[in-house]
């Protein structure tokens, strides 16, 4: 939902391309796309060339295949095309024992 | 640390062995309501259960949020490298929060919780200092108390 959000507001002069899965996008240029397949994901990248990919997307519902491996293939794919990355993660990385956390710190496993 | 928490903590790692120069960004519960670009996110804080009085965020709008990511965004990517904490300004708890909601949508109140009736692996507490967005981004984000604000209602 924040991804909804997020386009809903981006400055008119970026120029979006925007992946629906489930849901449909209703912003920029939409692409239909699973982002566990790691190779779906490598042919959109490589053939959007983005400047910066800006991952929002996660299913609590399955850990590997709704948040890490979406991740892991976004970063890939970005490492590849040379993009900027920008991923949304969660104060809940940390342990909450030892509050407040600044940015630098090591998280707590 | 929760299972989602675990998760969300090996693709951080996933992401920064990737690309060390990507933007980490970690924020709290976000909220919105109705007329919000993102719709109403407000069902997604009322489980049917009761809500933690004990347990602390710092909820965050969507629109908000949104626009510091496009701030973000903007920055030269060495700028914009590594961990970044966008919550919102004030500290609740899950409890407050919920009560919040329910009177922005004149439902009734949610019923509260402690955690040591519900042992778990919720973190209690994940407060997070926010010392470089202050510094290096321009947005700040609205207290939530004013985002969900009842229709003329006045908030301090």
């Amino acid at each position: 939902m924040l991804g909804r959000t997020l386009v809903a507001v981006a400055p008119s002069d970026v120029a979006l391309h925007v992946t629906e899965h489930r849901e449909p996008a209703d912003h920029g240029e939409r692409h239909r796309l699973d982002l566990a397949n790691g190779d779906a994901v490598a042919a959109l990248v490589d053939r959007v060339g983005p400047d910066v990919i800006v991952h929002t997307a996660y299913d609590k519902s399955d850990g590997h295949r709704g948040i890490l491996a979406p991740s892991e293939h976004l970063a890939e794919a970005a490492r590849r095309a040379g993009a900027g990355f920008v991923q949304l993660s969660t104060d809940v990385v940390f342990d909450g024992e030892h509050a407040p956390y600044a940015e630098p710190t090591s998280r707590v496993p | 640390m929760s299972e989602y928490g675990r998760w969300k903590a090996r693709a951080e790692e996933a992401v920064r062995a990737a690309v060390p120069s990507a933007a980490i960004v970690r924020c709290s519960l976000v909220v919105s309501r109705a007329g919000d670009p993102a719709g109403d996110l407000l069902d997604r804080l009322l489980p049917g259960g009761g809500l933690f009085v004990d347990e602390v965020r710092q909820p965050i709008g969507a629109v908000d949020l949104a626009r510091s990511l496009w701030e973000l965004v903007s920055l030269e990517p060495e700028r914009r490298s590594g961990a970044w904490h966008l919550v919102g300004p004030e500290t609740l708890s899950r409890y407050a929060l919920g009560l919040l909601a329910t009177t922005c949508r004149g439902d009734p109140p949610p019923r509260s919780a402690r955690r040591d009736e519900h042992p778990g692996t919720r973190p209690r507490d994940v407060r997070l200092l926010t010392g470089r967005t202050d510094r290096d981004l321009s947005s700040r984000p609205q207290p939530v108390t004013s985002l969900l604000a009842p229709p003329g209602a006045t908030t301090g």
